[in-house]
């Protein structure tokens, strides 16, 4: 009875991953890079590859709202950080509404305070959105196809763990050099070591997925509050009633007479143990305009803060006078929120410092190896049965060819998006459009490939391609107007040389890969299935 | 610095963990473990995973604390499996040095935290 049950888990575990395995490994990919959204926006633009955060951002981007925007009822400036080398200024006009897409934008040099002005590029918004709602599809069916995909990949990660017992007795085993096993001792090895990753990722991407697939289940906790809870940007908050003075007499209050924002910076950070990330300055028309400082990243699970500011902490002062006049109630969460907000944190690692972000990044790397290796050892285990019957179905060989073209050809497609933001012309009409249909056309030209030489020349040909495009993207960058892979590691950017060394480092382990695959097809599949001495360890025939 | 410690930490637990399973005990000797070795390494292996974690707890709070620790204990495992794996082919009694030379780091890490 046991038997049956870890055979029919066995079986679920191997449907599910193959069905849905190249759609998981397309979410997985583009969603690890996706930790680095900002990241790779930046590197994206190398005409803001020159900013570099000075001590007095703050106060030189108020004096440059001052001189651009001196009619704006508000100003929104988002300082330098470790993600970010620019300062990034939003203005609205009296009577504008505060959507995420209104108002007007300018990105400034942080060291001069100039106007910068990037390409318009897809960046790694792409990538992100990709993630989760595809593209060129309408919004909803995107996400319902990729929610269905993410409880597959629960399905996946439920079955793999009862049918592969035996992977918590020697998850430390990788043998390399041994054809399948090799593949298998990855397989296993990436799932084990970032189990709890995979299952809280999978879990909170669902948990996710309920706000599009089930809305009336998110209804119940947000009772209670206004509807638009969640948009609520930290400058909209109100101060608690009663703090604010009585109004002074009509002043003609111009945005020069704003207190110095120094001494309220200063102020602010003690008060948060952390730097501020943003400012903004709100009822600039108004004789009594009022500056709220916000606190960058969070120290919680559940702090939750608007957009991209992250954190839930923020203090307001008078702008006239620089007095505190209050800080803005902290959110009351019930339970069931609480557990939502914190899961929607730790799938987005928007709470994590540089160095946490690149576990979330490299445990995602392990969840995408996983999905790869799964999906050639559906291949691999079969190949060497078919070899010995002398015929190969064509299911088998569409699968063959589908492997090279969602796993390779992705990859491949990726590094072309890269390379087509810096060749293709900067003025060119629709640039972040043009970008994208690279993407596309390059992945749809590698599944081609794929079906034309087949796969054993495929993918060494298409693994070199990819260690190509990555390993010269350092090149690339420096050659087209970015900040040098040397330069940026002298100057301690690491944001941009974070970009360089990882594509560098991706393209050496491409070119690792095309080694070990361009070896003849026969020594690494066709070895008799005899080598595992657990037989119980490759379920799934 | 804390975030090495755990880090360390964690590598050392997992190092200890591995000598105390047969398959990787095997590489450093010939022969089954005794039980006495074997529940000497379980518990320094799981002795220093749970070390591991006041670090983490430390440096990022009990939440983002708990998260970064599983993160970081992924990266140690990972690490130590690769770290076998090349010990194995090319030095197989070098098993010992592992968790030894995970000690002495966390050592330094310590001393620089404290």
């Amino acid at each position: 009875m046991k038997a049956g049950f870890r055979q029919s888990m066995a079986w679920l575990h191997t449907w599910t991953g193959l069905l849905l395995g190249w759609l998981l490994f397309a979410v997985f990919l583009t969603g690890t890079i996706a930790y680095f959204r900002e990241e790779v926006t930046l590197w994206m633009q190398p005409e803001l590859h020159g900013s570099v955060p000075g001590p007095n951002s703050a106060a030189l981007a108020m004096q440059r709202l001052a001189d651009i925007a001196p009619h704006a009822d508000n100003w929104t400036i988002a300082l330098p950080s470790p993600r970010s080398t620019t300062i990034d200024l939003l203005w609205r006009k009296p009577g504008e509404e505060g959507g995420r897409r209104s108002g007007e934008r300018a990105v400034l040099d942080a060291t001069t305070g100039e106007v910068l002005h990037p390409r318009e590029t897809a960046g790694g918004d792409f990538l992100y959105r990709f993630h989760f709602e595809l593209h060129g599809l309408p919004r909803e069916l995107a996400r319902w196809i990729v929610g269905i995909a993410t409880m597959a990949m629960f399905l996946a990660i439920l079955s793999g763990v009862i049918t592969h017992k035996k992977i918590f007795k020697d998850f430390f085993t990788f043998r390399p050099h041994k054809g399948q096993r090799s593949w298998l001792d990855m397989h296993n090895m990436t799932a084990v070591l970032a189990l709890p990753f995979h299952v809280m990722i999978t879990f909170s991407g669902l948990v996710l997925f309920l706000y599009t697939l089930y809305p009336f289940v998110i209804e119940a906790p947000r009772r209670g509050q206004p509807p638009q809870a969640a948009q609520v940007q930290p400058q909209q908050m109100e101060a608690p009633p009663g703090q604010h003075g009585p109004r002074m007499g009509q002043v003609d209050t111009a945005p020069a007479d704003l207190v110095a924002i120094g001494p309220l910076m200063r102020v602010a950070e003690e008060r948060f143990g952390r730097p501020v990330g943003r400012i903004a300055v709100e009822k600039l028309q108004s004789p009594r305009p009022e500056i709220v400082l916000s606190a960058r990243g969070a120290d919680s699970l559940i702090a939750q803060g608007g957009g991209g500011g992250g954190g839930g902490t923020a203090l307001r002062f008078d702008g006239t006078t620089g007095a505190l006049i209050g800080a803005p109630p902290p959110r009351e969460l019930s339970a069931v929120a609480a557990v939502n907000a914190a899961l929607g944190t730790l799938h987005r690692a928007r709470f994590a410092d540089t160095w946490l972000r690149w576990l979330f990044f490299l445990s995602g790397i392990g969840g995408t190896v996983m999905v790869g290796t799964g999906l050639f050892l559906w291949v691999s285990k079969r190949a060497a049965k078919h070899a010995r019957a002398g015929r190969t179905p064509s299911g088998f060989r569409l699968v063959e060819r589908l492997n090279v073209g969602g796993v390779v050809g992705l990859s491949v497609a990726i590094g072309a998006y890269f390379w087509a933001n810096r060749l293709l012309p900067v003025d060119l009409t629709n640039r972040a459009d043009q970008e994208i249909r690279v993407f596309f056309g390059v992945w749809a030209l590698a599944c081609l490939h794929a079906f034309l030489r087949g796969p054993a020349r495929a993918w060494p040909e298409q693994l070199g391609l990819a260690a190509i495009l990555f390993a010269g993207m350092p090149l690339l960058n420096a050659a087209t107007g970015g900040g040098d892979l040397v330069h940026t590691i002298l100057q301690g950017n690491w944001i941009l040389a974070g970009v360089d060394l990882a594509a560098l480092l991706g393209g050496l382990a491409f070119a690792y890969a095309a080694r070990a695959t361009a070896t003849p097809a026969t020594a690494r599949t066709a070895r008799p299935p005899r080598a595992p001495s657990r037989p119980d360890d490759v379920p799934g025939e | 610095m804390l975030s090495w410690l755990s880090l360390t930490l964690a590598y050392a637990g997992f190092a200890a963990l591995a000598l105390s399973m047969p398959r990787h005990c095997a590489q450093r000797h010939p022969g089954k473990p005794t039980r006495l070795s074997q529940r000497l390494f379980q518990g320094l292996g799981w002795g220093g995973l749970g070390l591991s974690l006041w670090p983490a707890i430390a440096h990022w709070g009990v939440s983002i604390g708990l998260t970064a620790w599983l993160g970081l204990a992924t990266v140690a495992a990972f690490a130590l499996g690769m770290a076998l794996s090349l010990v194995e082919s090319v030095a197989p009694r070098g098993i010992i040095a592992l968790p030894a030379l995970a000690g002495i780091t966390a050592a330094c890490a310590a001393s620089l935290a404290g």
